[in-house]
């Protein structure tokens, strides 16, 4: 608990590493994890440190390791077993550690050239095999082509020259035909004949349309077969087409234009015979060739597979130097000791393990001096905060660390939020039966915690599995809170015994005065005619109190602030800041709930002599706008007194708030202003009247959150009383006035699973319709889940958050620190946790 | 006030009807395609990206930083801080100027198509239009390459990838313009610009300037006319970014003309007819003969005294560009135009023009020259 209520003592190290050792060092506190290094040299271009052709040469290397992977990624079989391998790269990391960077970048280059080698071989295999196949494709059509021209002209000619003018003529009526026809005429026509890619061919059509003005005869077929592309890899699904055409200069358009279409044209031999013949040789060539390229397309598999094998832990290792270079990239380089000087921040207790960690560095690279670590005093900043959490709280830090990460040693709100979060969520999501499905969810996400926690989750579900034990409190408080209130999905439930009975059907219900019902609400109230009456006094008083419960609880927390800070500091904002705000809010809102409480207490109506209950907020109201006048009726001897009494004590707290604070401030100012001259170290500190904190390292005191002004205006801080003061009184109220919140949701909420349960259940199994009961039912449980179970306890969880963050942290959080982000593999290898 | 007096002004400007009430120009400015009534709902988006863009350019210590560079990969590394990111990440080392300069311009590509393919109407015709400069680029880029019989494909990889069309690569069957038209350029969007210099001659050196200077000219009185028609701020910032390409490129064709066949009367049909210059400017610059004579005439208009005062150590392309890059800079202070895209990627194209030119500075050694970019922001 300690580490959690403030965060961690920091200290600013000063590092002296040898050269020869700053590797190794940076290494080991990487391993470590305990230091945050600052940049010293932040004027520095990037590409001027010292370091930067390591870091040159990292980045080669890592795109090394990218074009391997994108290799490895286009072989399946391959991509397998890299997935396989880096579940558990902890071992293959290690083994690999002990090559040495060189090493690697030998075998990187040697590798990246192998590979370039075989895919430029196997492109040019693949190129040859796919115009072999785009040939053997149209020989086999065009031989259809011909086919059907001489099967339209009625005389199939085999081994006929296709150039030659054909004898065939009026008789014919098919397209091939005419064109044959024409052909008759004497004039020789020519053909061109290839492959295009099938989405050019409108565009290729139109193109040729215009070139020859019409004067051409193109057929063409699908190829189905998919060709891939040996460049970019793509499936590109291609035609083969044929052009008949008559004269040379449109030969040559023609073939410009295919050129210019990337249309790929094949020689095709003018006889039938001779096409045969090719076609034969081309599918021979066409199996050699096949034979060629799984061969090579094994040898690279295999080339991957290795490299799979390594690829996780490579890049584990470059990334690794890479971060160490950057590291060291921001130390500063003493050229005439050859040592490295690094400065960061840690925690106090860490001093132990980095001296280890630097000691086992010195061994590990056999420098000869050892590196030597002294703490120097800190510089006009804040330290770092630094949270030590556990799996358990680290979700509750997370809620507040959204907000503003704590001012560095302030008391961190976390610590209350681990309960009063999912208990303010619990009020307003208070229903048994939801609170149990909630249970249950976030059970199966606590059990599976180690098979969840090892792999990379949606969004969806990772957010959940985040805050997997701030669910489960909640669920806890959401089931309790509906013991509370007696609902189990908006059912009553009659457990110990409702102490009212209706003895017979004409009256209305009795109650049994003997003895109450032990935990929760009668059930009894649930469906009675003044059932939200009940409910809603009931929770509209019950949210007051828990909002002016942990409202107190802030400003005592701003008191534990005040506490830690340095005289007379601590001294002005426990007297003039904590204890007049303690004072306002109890004098009107702590009055009003012991007013809650008492009109609880008090049976009113078998009092002496009955009276009818005051309304508790018109009494309020009347205490301020007409003090002169007593309450009406008085519910105990000398309220009217302590109504003035109250009315006095805000009246001084907003006095000390404002004129007195302001006065003792001033004096302050001057005063410090005459000694500025003698300590010009101190810091500019600033006010922010809430206690603010700046750690100062004059005597390290670390216990001590430190206020001092500095040269700042003294109007500012003027201002900035006032204005806090307004603040606060304002929200006072409003923030009273926001806690009902919780009354809403909780009546929201109850209301809603009151009206799915009427309506899609009790209502159907009135009707008695069995099949409709079924239907309905599975509405019901749709409904239930969808907007009770998941809309409704996100909008809780939302309003939770909003009192937490607003209502409650406002009473005392700065909330400016930064976080402690130390130097670290764990993150740097895995940026998607933290 | 100001809103008065810019309402005021567009109400009053010569594209309203004269008959129309005030008013109901003021209503139709804020309704109409364009209009501030609509521009956020229809634009809004967009716009908010190109400003994003925009401040991802780099800055004077960017550039600070470049100029300090001693070789390509330092560049590389400052690059890397910038919103450039690892765009080079996956080139092996040694880098080239060649393949920062493509790369860069990839980046532009890939942000105006990302803006291109989310943009409606008429938007969406505004951006084409900015494509259409590009094209005719390509056109004349291919046709003299095709002229120089050069490889096709080795062409179309030095076109510009904005100007891209479908059947860009059948340019190099045109033998002429006839040609050349009828096949080609029919399917484009250049079709109505080329129609002006239909003829059955072969293509040489001379036709195919005249061509691209034909073109540009129709093209930017079609763009000019497009954006005084859209109105409202796009007319006021495009007008006056137009109107400057318009005279620059009078400015230039005469220039260049000198001591070549180009004949007085033909010069004078490739003048845009309109911009700063037109049409007094334009009469006397199609009579002249020798520069000198051209800085006279320009010395009579205001802009371009002051364009031309300190060129004395700069050539008159970069006081143009400078000129440019000030134009488009002012398209940033208003809103509810389209002017920003085109002003956007005219400042990409300078930024790009700034770092290959450093680029080249530094792989050839001639720091002494590197600091003579044009800074943007």
């Amino acid at each position: 608990m300690g580490h959690l209520w403030r965060s961690e003592p920091m200290q600013l190290v000063q590092l002296f590493v040898q050269i020869e050792a700053a590797h190794d060092t940076v290494d080991e506190l990487g391993n470590l994890g305990l230091i945050q290094f600052r940049d010293l040299n932040p004027d520095v271009n990037a590409f001027q440190r010292n370091f930067v052709n390591e870091v040159k040469r990292c980045d080669e290397m890592e795109r090394k390791l990218r074009f391997f992977e994108a290799q490895v990624g286009q072989e399946p079989g391959v991509k397998r077993l890299l997935s396989s391998v880096s579940v558990d790269n902890g071992a293959a990391s290690s083994s690999s550690s002990t090559q040495s960077l060189d090493e690697l970048e030998g075998r990187f280059d040697e590798l990246e050239k192998e590979l370039a080698q075989m895919n430029a071989n196997q492109t040019m295999l693949n190129r040859n095999n796919n115009e072999l196949v785009e040939l053997q494709h149209v020989l086999t059509k065009d031989a259809v082509f011909f086919q059907e021209a001489y099967g339209n002209v009625g005389e199939p000619r085999r081994g006929e020259d296709a150039r030659a003018p054909l004898l065939a003529s009026g008789a014919s009526s098919g397209v091939g035909g005419d064109m044959f026809g024409a052909a008759a005429g004497g004039v020789k026509l020519g053909f061109v004949t290839g492959v295009i890619a099938r989405d050019k061919i409108p565009a290729f059509e139109r193109v040729l349309w215009r070139a020859t003005r019409g004067n051409l005869f193109m057929r063409q077929a699908t190829v189905e077969q998919k060709l891939r592309d040996p460049v970019s890899g793509v499936e590109v699904e291609k035609n083969v087409f044929i052009i008949f055409f008559q004269g040379d200069r449109l030969q040559q358009k023609i073939k410009k234009i295919c050129e210019s279409f990337q249309a790929n044209v094949y020689p095709s031999p003018d006889t039938t015979r001779e096409r045969g013949e090719l076609l034969n040789q081309v599918t021979h060539r066409l199996q050699d060739l096949e034979v060629v390229l799984t061969r090579s397309r094994e040898n690279r598999k295999q080339v991957l597979a290795s490299v799979a094998v390594h690829l996780q832990a490579w890049r584990t290792r470059v990334m690794k130097e890479k971060a160490i270079y950057h590291t060291m990239n921001m130390f500063n380089y003493d050229i005439g000791r050859k040592c490295l000087i690094a400065e960061g921040w840690c925690p106090k207790t860490a001093t132990e393990e980095i001296q280890y960690a630097l000691r086992r560095a010195t061994q590990r690279s056999g420098a000869l001096v050892p590196s030597i670590l002294s703490v120097i005093r800190a510089v006009h900043e804040q330290p770092p905060t630094y949270n030590r959490t556990s799996k358990y709280t680290k979700a509750f830090q997370e809620i507040v660390n959204a907000y503003g990460i704590a001012h560095y040693r302030e008391v961190n709100p976390a610590v209350l939020s681990i309960v009063t979060f999912p208990f303010l969520f619990g009020v307003m999501f208070g229903d048994v039966g939801h609170g149990f499905f909630l249970l249950i969810f976030s059970l199966i996400l606590i059990i599976k915690e180690k098979q969840l926690g090892s792999q990379k989750l949606n969004e969806i579900i990772a957010m959940p599995f985040g805050g997997r034990y701030v669910l489960f409190l909640m669920s806890l408080f959401a089931i309790y809170a509906g013991f509370i209130y007696n609902e189990f999905f908006s059912l009553p439930m009659d457990i110990f015994g409702t102490t009212w009975h209706q003895p017979n059907s004409t009256s209305g219900n009795i109650p049994d005065l003997t003895r109450t019902y032990p935990f929760g609400i009668d059930p009894a109230w649930k469906g009675a005619p003044n059932e939200l009456d009940f409910y809603n006094s009931f929770k509209m008083k019950m949210s007051i109190v828990f909002g002016i419960l942990q409202m107190s609880v802030g400003i005592f927390l701003s008191f534990f602030n005040a506490m830690a800070m340095k005289r007379p500091h601590s001294i002005i904002n426990m007297w003039l800041n904590v204890v007049p705000q303690i004072m306002f809010l109890w004098s009107i809102f702590g009055y009003m709930c012991f007013l809650i409480f008492y009109k609880w207490y008090i049976d009113w109506p078998h009092l002496p002599v009955p009276v009818s209950p005051p309304f508790i907020l018109p009494l309020i109201i009347g205490m301020f706008l007409q003090p002169s006048q007593p309450p009406e009726p008085v519910m105990f001897p000398g309220q009217h007194t302590l109504h003035y009494f109250l009315l006095a004590v805000a009246g001084i707290s907003l006095m000390l708030m404002l004129p007195v604070k302001l006065a003792v401030l001033k004096m302050l100012h001057n005063k410090e202003h005459n000694q500025v001259g003698h300590e010009k170290h101190h810091d500019d500190h600033h006010d922010h009247a809430g206690g603010v904190v700046h750690h100062q390292q004059d005597d390290f005191d670390d216990e001590c959150l430190d206020v001092s002004h500095g040269d700042i205006e003294f109007s500012e801080v003027a201002i900035h009383q006032v204005i806090h003061t307004i603040e606060f009184v304002l929200g006072a109220i409003s923030n009273t006035a926001s806690y009902l919140r919780l009354w809403a949701l909780s009546l929201a909420h109850s209301e809603l699973s009151t009206v799915f349960w009427d309506r899609l259940v009790a209502g159907p199994v009135a009707g008695g319709s069995v099949p409709m009961i079924f239907v309905f039912w599975s509405v019901w449980f749709a409904g239930t889940f969808a907007v009770l179970l998941v809309m409704e306890s996100l909008s809780a969880f939302l309003h939770a958050l909003r009192l937490h963050w607003v209502e409650f942290q406002n009473k005392f959080y700065i909330g400016d620190g930064t976080r402690f982000a130390p130097f670290e593999y764990k993150t740097i290898l895995n940026p998607e946790e933290q | 006030l100001s809103f008065n007096t810019s309402l005021w002004s567009r109400v009053c400007s010569p594209l309203s009807p004269p008959h129309c009430h005030p008013f109901a120009v003021i209503a139709l400015t804020m309704v109409g395609h364009g209009g501030m009534f609509t521009f956020n709902k229809n634009d809004g988006y967009l716009e908010a990206l190109v400003r994003g863009y925009r401040a991802g350019l780099l800055s004077q210590a960017d550039y600070a930083n470049l100029v300090q560079c001693d070789v390509l990969e330092d560049m590389k590394l400052h690059l890397a801080q910038t919103d450039y990111g690892d765009f080079l990440a996956n080139e092996p080392s040694p880098l080239h100027t060649t393949t920062i300069a493509a790369k860069c311009l990839d980046r532009l590509v890939d942000e105006f198509n990302h803006v291109r393919i989310q943009a409606v109407q008429p938007l969406a015709s505004f951006l084409d239009y900015i494509s259409y400069g590009y094209m005719i680029d390509n056109v004349v880029l291919l046709i003299t390459g095709t002229l120089h019989e050069r490889d096709i494909s080795e062409l179309i990889d030095k076109c510009h990838p904005l100007g891209f069309f479908k059947s860009m690569a059948t340019l190099s069957v045109a033998h002429n313009v006839a040609e050349l038209y009828n096949n080609v350029l029919i399917d484009t969007p250049l079709a109505p610009y080329i129609q002006g210099c239909l003829s059955e001659e072969d293509l040489d050196e001379m036709n195919i300037e005249i061509i691209r200077n034909t073109l540009y000219k129709a093209y930017l009185e079609d763009f000019f006319k497009y954006c005084e028609e859209m109105g409202g701020e796009t007319a006021m910032i495009m007008g006056e970014i137009l109107k400057f390409e318009a005279d620059r490129r009078a400015i230039n064709i005469t220039i260049n003309s000198f001591g070549t066949e180009l004949s007085k009367d033909d010069r004078e049909k490739l003048y845009p007819n309109f911009g700063h210059l037109y049409p007094e400017g334009i009469a006397r610059l199609a009579k002249t003969d020798d520069a000198d004579a051209v800085r006279e005439i320009l010395a009579a208009y205001p802009t371009y005294r002051d364009v031309l005062t300190d060129s004395a150590d700069k050539s008159l392309e970069d006081c143009f560009f400078e000129h440019e890059v000030k134009l488009n800079k002012a398209a940033f202070e208003t809103q509810f135009g389209y002017g920003i895209f085109y002003a956007y990627i005219k400042l990409r194209e300078q930024e790009i023009r700034n770092i290959v030119w450093i680029a080249e500075c530094i792989s050839q050694q001639m720091k002494t020259k590197i600091n003579q970019f044009i800074p943007i922001f």
